[in-house]
């Protein structure tokens, strides 16, 4: 833990203790913040984190980087899966907020869109449209 | 050829009310403007006019109907104008900020993205591409 000294604000600590964790478990992420902290640290995207049974919350835009991987999430609630998904226009992006060799653990994604290369939006796709299916399955039985 | 907005010279000034319609000559990040509203019971950001401001992300901006940019510089976009823009796969865009009836005048975006209707998109992807001032 990072404790607060006589140059350093408590928000300071506070913000490089965040971005030093690397297990968060059962707790509501606020993505932007989580963002923001990082980039105070120098740091342009989130790596190398857990989170388990976390609610992941916007508004924001995710980019999917190498390494991430989405176990039992809930990506979030569309009447159109799709609306979830956003292509870039260039070859860059801004705006998002970029993960990279994450893992997400029966996490609840709430007001995050996502974006990635074709690959990966056909699979975010394949996920979301299947989740559905099978909630309405649950439904219906 | 038009020409490139001017930028911003002025200190920082951190924005201490974002709440009124009227915001000029203050720095804030869109998350906070979005948060103001939010906190008086709105759903979107609706109804603004923004000048002179300098608009931080990181965060992606869904410009709705009545959004006007006037002397705007929309951030460093690396050489090509379509790395700020996204494009929403369905018929909303969730995770993004969405504004109404705003007009942003003399602002700069930093770190935002940029989505909105097929008009929108196009309108944007025809910028001349400009470059932030060094900091």
């Amino acid at each position: 833990m990072t404790e607060p000294t006589a140059t350093m604000s408590t928000d300071e600590a506070f913000g490089r203790a965040l971005v030093a964790r690397t297990d968060f478990t059962r707790e509501a992420v606020w993505l932007p913040s989580l963002s923001v902290h990082h980039l105070n640290a120098g740091k342009t995207t989130i790596d190398g984190k857990t989170f388990t049974e976390c609610v992941i919350e916007g508004p924001a835009v995710v980019a999917i980087l190498a390494g991430v991987t989405l176990e039992g999430c809930n990506l979030g609630v569309a009447t159109n899966p799709r609306s979830l998904l956003y292509k870039p226009m260039g070859e860059k992006l801004a705006g998002v907020i970029g993960l990279s060799n994450c893992r997400f653990v029966n996490c609840r994604f709430v007001q995050v869109g996502f974006t990635g290369t074709d690959e990966m939006l056909e699979q975010l796709e394949t996920m979301l449209v299947s989740a559905r299916s099978q909630s309405a399955g649950d439904q219906t039985s | 050829m038009a020409d490139a907005p001017a930028p911003i010279t002025r200190p920082l000034n951190v924005a201490k009310d974002l709440s009124v319609s009227d915001i000029r000559d203050v720095d804030f990040s869109l998350f906070d403007l979005f948060a103001a509203e939010m906190m008086l019971g709105r759903s979107l950001v609706q109804g603004k006019t923004i000048t002179g401001c300098r608009i931080q992300g990181p965060a992606v901006m869904l410009a709705s109907t009545g959004v006007t940019f006037d002397g705007v510089n929309f951030g460093d976009s690396g050489g090509d104008i379509r790395n700020l823009i996204l494009k929403s796969e369905g018929t909303k865009a969730i995770g993004a900020i969405p504004f109404r009836d705003c007009a942003f005048v003399n602002c700069e975006f930093y770190g935002v993205g940029f989505t909105g209707d097929a008009a929108f998109l196009e309108q944007v992807r025809a910028l001349q591409t400009t470059s932030l001032p060094e900091s």
